[in-house]
């Protein structure tokens, strides 16, 4: 069975150690980073079946920081470009945001799923593989 | 008829006045009649029609044409003395209107002798409206003029000012009455006040000025005479009159001049109440506004702001004013801000130069100054030119003449609005209003200014709720993301224990475990429910190592190093709190290594000067602006940079901080740019009030 390709982005650091064992753990090939300009980069270059992301993240050096609430809605700049790079690509948000005009931005950009912090590993990788079989 | 049965007739039939009215209500079908005409408001205010109305009542009674009309007519109240009345019959805009009254006698002397003549009966008709608006009285009064006719100034008054004199009259004295003694020319003017039978043959004079007139105008000898019986032969009136028929008509003008000031006042204060009707109903739409959307700030501001500017628009209109400058005095920032500006003109504002930030000293120094005003007060500009941003203001009013302004300082809901009134170009000042005017200007003021004041409460409310909404969402941020870490790393566990996982996970335990202590600690802080320690004996050092081993895991991630100065091990033992000091100091260390840039050192240095003690916490990172220094202790604060940079952080601990430091010192801080970066000191005083053991 070929597993499915997942590329993680999260500012916490500890996080993104301990999410790729234990989803690579469930069959998933995962490549996981805190540095949105390397994440942007992979999509580019490799086929991923799936994003997982955060969306309230410190804005890269090249990213009006004004305009994105200072780091509240990060990740939509973020989606927003790797929808210019992957259209098609669908992507899993997992953050603490409950903000419903955020939630509704998010949505706004073609978000798949939204999955508030915490979840459970489990329902996380169920999450996921429902996502791709779409 | 004779003249003393023509006036007994008169008065079987209401006398004048009955005869105005009459008119009036025939012309005027039920509505009030204005001097001021609104439909020629643009080509000028005099009515027509209502001086036509008196014409033919009075002329019909008194059987004596209407002569000049001097009208100050300024609906907006604001009064002119009549010294700088200019032309014969002015407008509201100083046009001359007087022709179209003109006798012939009037015309054929004003339109002689290369304007001459009018010059001398412009400058009688002033001295005698002088004199009027000196008397300050009802009467009317009787004299005669440069050129010796028999002629009668009649005041208008609105809230007993003079705001217009009638001129009237041209008569000659009759022939063989005596007059009084007085009637000869003291100052220009000729009085006829107290005329009588036995004193000068008055005729004569009036004949030998009117020759006079003749000769230096270049007229046919007698034609002014003539002009005078042409006058009466259209039916305008007799030419002769005797010192009872002047008292007869000095008694019937009064009750005319009394019956047009009715009217006018009438219309003054329906004018007014329109007026302020029409503000206070701009300013009641504001406050619906904000009762219908007060949880729609975004909408509700514009509208509230929309609601004030049209106010001050109607307050300009009515008021007469050029432009209004609302500012508000920020006491906590030390800063002004613009809330309204109602101007036609450029100013100064535009380029934003209202927005500037003053140090302490100017702030204090504008403060003081508007301290002195009352609640509606003249402004004087002159001391405002030495005091920073307040110098726009001063400049920017003087460049539009004004060397005074209108100035109110409101204290409402701890706030000091100063609310700026300009004036007119030649600058308008308290005093040019009348004193109903200025109760009507100041309680609108008012109004506007709560309106500003909610306004302003709305602000703080939104703002607060976002910072309020951030707080929460950033507590949430540090409680989900270990409880996530967790998550992940127990699931690992079932993989087996790798190198280093029990301690990430007793990491991520304290990690909550320190925001917990937190916020319970600024909760009993904020409930005023802390029970402090008061007899225990704490070592400074001992404290500092303790915060910096908890501090110490984050830091070697960041591979940021920490270094205490040795010399704080030599402190003697000081009288705090000891778990509250600590929190302090591991919240302090906490945010140093948190904001420090990788690689670079977090510094702990003291400086002791018994009973006092300095600790100086100092870190290399991000800039924090000047003007958020001090609001990057209170509770929840988060500068936009630290927000920017660290997605970690609720600002709890420096809250902490400042609350620990309130009770038994103080705290300040500087950044100060060191080869690209900034390096962030914290300087925490301690023993200030003798704590020190």
């Amino acid at each position: 069975m070929t597993k499915i390709n997942v590329l993680f982005i999260d500012d916490e650091k500890k996080l993104v150690e301990n999410v790729a064992p234990v989803l690579e753990a469930k069959g998933f090939e995962v490549t996981a980073t805190t540095d949105i300009a390397k994440a942007i980069d992979a999509l580019a270059s490799i086929s991923f079946d799936v994003v997982l992301m955060d969306i309230a993240m410190p804005p890269s050096a090249d990213m009006d920081a004004k305009a994105l609430s200072y780091g509240r809605k990060t990740g939509i700049e973020v989606v927003r470009q790797l929808r210019a790079i992957k259209p098609d690509v669908p992507i899993v948000v997992l953050t603490v945001i409950r903000d419903r005009a955020i939630l509704s931005d998010m949505r706004g950009v073609g978000i798949s799923q939204i999955l508030i912090k915490p979840e459970e590993p489990e329902r996380i990788a169920e999450v996921l593989k429902r996502t791709v079989q779409k | 008829m004779r003249e003393e049965e023509s006036l007994e007739k008169g008065r079987e039939v209401g006398g004048i006045t009955g005869e105005v009215r009459r008119l009036i209500d025939k012309y005027g079908g039920g509505r009030i009649p204005v001097l001021v005409d609104e439909k020629k408001a643009e080509e000028g205010l005099v009515n027509e029609k209502l001086l036509k109305i008196y014409q033919m009542g009075f002329g019909a009674w008194n059987l004596i044409p209407l002569g000049v009309l001097y009208a100050k007519l300024d609906k907006e109240g604001c009064k002119e003395a009549a010294k700088k009345w200019r032309r014969g019959c002015a407008d509201y805009h100083l046009n001359d209107l007087s022709k179209k009254f003109w006798t012939n006698v009037c015309k054929a002397i004003r339109s002689t002798g290369g304007g001459k003549g009018n010059e001398e009966c412009e400058n009688c008709d002033r001295r005698h409206a002088e004199l009027v608006e000196k008397a300050e009285n009802v009467n009317v009064i009787a004299y005669m003029c440069v050129h010796g006719l028999v002629d009668f100034a009649m005041p208008i008054f609105v809230d007993g000012e003079v705001i217009a004199v009638i001129f009237t009259g041209q008569r000659i004295p009759k022939e063989g009455s005596r007059w009084n003694k007085e009637f000869v020319e003291k100052d220009g003017v000729f009085s006829l006040e107290k005329c009588s039978k036995d004193g000068v043959e008055a005729r004569k004079v009036t004949l030998e000025l009117l020759e006079k007139a003749e000769q230096a105008y270049g007229m046919t000898n007698g034609i002014l005479l003539e002009k005078l019986e042409e006058d009466a032969r259209e039916g305008r009136g007799k030419i002769e009159v005797s010192p009872e028929g002047v008292g007869n008509i000095q008694r019937e003008l009064t009750e005319a001049g009394d019956h047009l000031s009715r009217l006018a006042q009438s219309k003054y204060e329906l004018e007014k109440s329109k007026a302020v009707a029409g503000l206070r109903g701009a300013v009641a739409r504001s406050v619906a506004d904000v009762e219908v959307d007060i949880e729609r700030p975004g909408k509700t501001l514009p509208s509230i702001v929309g609601g004030i500017s049209e106010a001050a628009g109607l307050i300009c209109k009515y008021f007469g004013l050029d432009y209004m400058l609302a500012l508000n005095l920020k006491n906590e920032e030390s800063s002004f801000r613009l809330l309204l500006e109602h101007a036609p003109c450029k100013s100064p504002w535009d380029k934003g130069m209202w927005a500037g930030e003053l140090d302490e000293e100017a702030f204090r120094a504008v403060e003081e100054e508007i301290s002195r005003l009352s609640e509606l007060d003249d402004a004087d500009l002159w001391p405002w030119r030495k005091l920073p941003f307040f110098e726009w203001v001063s400049t920017w009013l003087r460049g539009k003449q004004a060397s005074k302004c209108v100035a109110t300082r409101l204290n409402q809901a701890g706030l000091s609005p100063c609310v700026l009134i300009g004036g007119r170009e030649n600058g308008l000042q308290l005093s040019d209003f009348r004193e109903q005017d200025r109760k009507d200007l100041s309680k609108v003021i008012g109004d506007i200014t709560t309106v500003i004041n909610v306004l302003l409460f709305i602000e703080e409310l939104h703002w607060a709720g976002e910072a309020q909404e951030l707080f929460s969402e950033d507590v949430a941020h540090d409680i989900r993301n270990p409880v996530q870490n967790l998550l992940f790393m127990i699931e690992r566990l079932k993989f087996g224990v790798g190198h280093g996982q029990v301690d990430a996970i007793g990491a991520q335990v304290r990690r909550i475990h320190k925001l917990s202590e937190r916020v319970w600690l600024l909760e009993q802080i904020r409930k005023e429910g802390l029970q402090l320690d008061k007899t225990g004996r704490v070592g400074v050092y001992e404290v500092v190592m303790e915060a910096v081993a908890m501090v110490r895991y984050m830091a070697e991630e960041k591979n940021v190093g920490i270094k205490v100065s040795p010399e704080m091990k030599k402190w003697r033992a000081i009288q705090v709190d000891r778990k509250f000091f600590f929190q302090a100091m591991l919240n302090l260390l906490d945010n140093a290594v948190k904001y420090s840039r990788e690689g670079t050192e977090v510094r702990i240095d003291g400086k002791t000067d018994w009973p006092n003690c300095r600790i100086f916490v100092i870190n290399r990172g991000i800039e924090i602006k000047d003007k958020y220094k001090e609001s990057i202790y209170k509770r929840g604060s988060r500068t936009p940079e630290a927000q920017m940079h660290i997605r970690d952080g609720s600002g709890i601990g420096l809250g902490i901080v400042k609350a620990f430091a309130d009770i038994y010192g103080k705290i300040s801080c500087k950044c100060e740019p060191v080869y690209g970066t900034y390096d962030f000191v914290t300087e925490f005083q301690l023993g200030i009030t003798g704590d020190i053991l």
